[in-house]
């Protein structure tokens, strides 16, 4: 099952986007979502992929297809979900992150958050 | 999307081209995100592109089994010599002469299994060890081209008699193919248990049966090559591989005797065939472990005689312990292979335990 020390950044993002997103999370707008995340880093489409797919077998997500549109020349898409294992996995990991953030802070002041 | 931004759909041959490359069960979503972001035919193109290696690894991390992927390794490398030790004045080692084509046909393997779509046990085989023989071939063929250019010297070619006993990994990569998918499907649906039940059994007992064909067909094939080698050439290990042959041949009788699982027909409402279907996945099961042994069991004469023994009688360790640590390896990778098939059988058997009988 999910060990939540075993989830790496991008797929702390990519469930971050899907959380985010609710029922709008397919491969378009979850590769968005995880872009402006990561900003200024870029994220690889393929990249967010192959994440959905090792987040799905490690029963971190859910998919299914939804039925085709128009605008994607009549093609459908594929919809993710967070599963009670990756939702408890991505807040072990939102509360380490607030560990993290709160440490940095006390030593570096509420400065740090200002961007460069 | 922004509508703004869409200037038409992506020109047809592009498309169909990351259509053809993109992996079955990917492509209906991913050439509509693809569609759906597409600005330009080069921006598609590129994305289309940049996503296809993502995609094929991801696939191929789903799809193959490092179990099978290290029994076809080995099954390739013992047959294309990549063992043998070199002769007095061999110029190129026999390790890169059967490496060559072994890695072509190993890749070839990996991508079959990307790009596999649903297939029978029979010719999933058949279609792998036709996939396996194309790429060596294909080797070939570009060292033939590298030669002739003199880019390269004629020894990187595969030596004849290698190339006769190349013909020998292709039974067992077929049989490996054949038992790559599973017998039985992981779910069995829940409306209706016993129809479900008994057309989940109909289905099994037909891969069951066309994969102990593939397989007799394949040990029959073994046996009549290796014996018409062992009388033609009368090699030294002669003596060792005619009772080899003899297990061979007791093993089709066996397999056509017993091999199949019996038809449904005999047990009649839900219990019954739940019953024989449990028996019958508990059964296969104890007949494929033993067979892995018996189907790689020549491989390990040949990882002790090629690497260990050679090795010790040419006082070079490192090849003596090469080939110890080979052959702990494809035993591993035998037990692998038994351990994930015999998990996956337990699953299903609960899966059936846990069904309702139908009131």
């Amino acid at each position: 099952m999910a060990d939540p020390s075993s989830l790496g950044q991008f797929e702390q993002l990519v469930l971050t986007a899907i959380l985010t997103l609710g029922d709008n999370a397919y491969g378009v707008t979850i590769h968005a979502k995880a872009e402006a995340l990561a900003a200024p880093k870029k994220a690889a489409l393929g990249a967010v992929y192959a994440t959905l797919d090792r987040m799905e077998d490690k029963g971190l997500v859910a998919s299914w297809l939804s039925d085709p549109t128009p605008e994607r020349g009549g093609r459908a898409k594929r919809h993710y979900r967070l599963e009670p294992a990756g939702e408890r996995a991505l807040r072990d990991s939102a509360v380490t992150a607030k560990r993290i953030c709160d440490a940095v802070q006390q030593s570096w002041g509420e400065g740090i958050w200002i961007p460069n | 999307m922004d509508p703004e931004l869409r200037k038409g759909g992506p020109p047809a041959p592009i498309a169909a081209l990351i259509r053809l490359l993109i992996p079955p069960p990917a492509r209906e979503a991913v050439m509509g995100d693809l569609e759906e972001r597409y600005r330009s035919p080069i921006q598609y193109a590129s994305e289309g592109i940049r996503t296809m290696p993502y995609l094929i690894a991801s696939r191929a991390r789903r799809t193959s089994s490092v179990a099978i992927v290290g029994l076809q390794a080995f099954a390739l490398v013992a047959c294309l010599g990549v063992t043998l030790p070199d002769l007095p004045g061999q110029t190129v080692p026999s390790w890169a002469q059967g490496g060559v084509p072994a890695a072509a046909a190993l890749l070839a393997l990996i991508l079959r299994a990307v790009y596999r779509a649903e297939e029978t046990p029979l010719r999933s085989g058949l279609l792998d060890a036709a996939a396996a023989a194309v790429a060596m071939l294909l080797s070939q063929g570009v060292l033939v081209a590298l030669v002739s250019a003199g880019q390269i010297g004629p020894d990187w070619m595969l030596p004849r008699g290698l190339t006769m006993l190349a013909f020998f990994a292709l039974p067992v990569l077929a049989v490996l193919g054949a038992a790559e998918g599973r017998d039985e499907s992981p779910r069995p649906a829940v409306s209706r248990p016993d129809e479900a039940v008994i057309q989940d059994y109909l289905r099994f007992e037909r891969r069951v049966r066309l994969r102990n064909r593939a397989e007799i067909f394949a040990l029959g094939l073994i046996v009549i090559l290796s014996s018409a080698i062992l009388l033609r050439f009368e090699p030294p290990m002669a003596p060792f591989a005619w009772p080899f042959m003899g297990l061979f041949a007791a093993l089709i009788v066996y397999l056509a005797a017993r091999g199949a699982a019996p038809p449904a027909g005999a047990a009649s409402g839900f219990a019954a065939v739940r019953a024989l279907y449990q028996r019958e996945l508990a059964r296969q099961h104890g007949i494929r472990r033993l067979m892995w042994w018996f189907w790689l069991g020549p491989l390990f004469i040949g990882l002790a005689a090629n690497l260990v023994l050679a090795g010790l009688a040419a006082d070079e360790p490192l090849r003596a312990a090469a080939g110890g640590a080979a052959i702990l390896l494809l035993a591993a990778c035998i037990i692998a292979l038994n351990r994930d098939r015999g998990r996956e059988v337990r699953d299903k058997a609960a899966a059936l335990s846990a069904m309702a009988e139908p009131a």
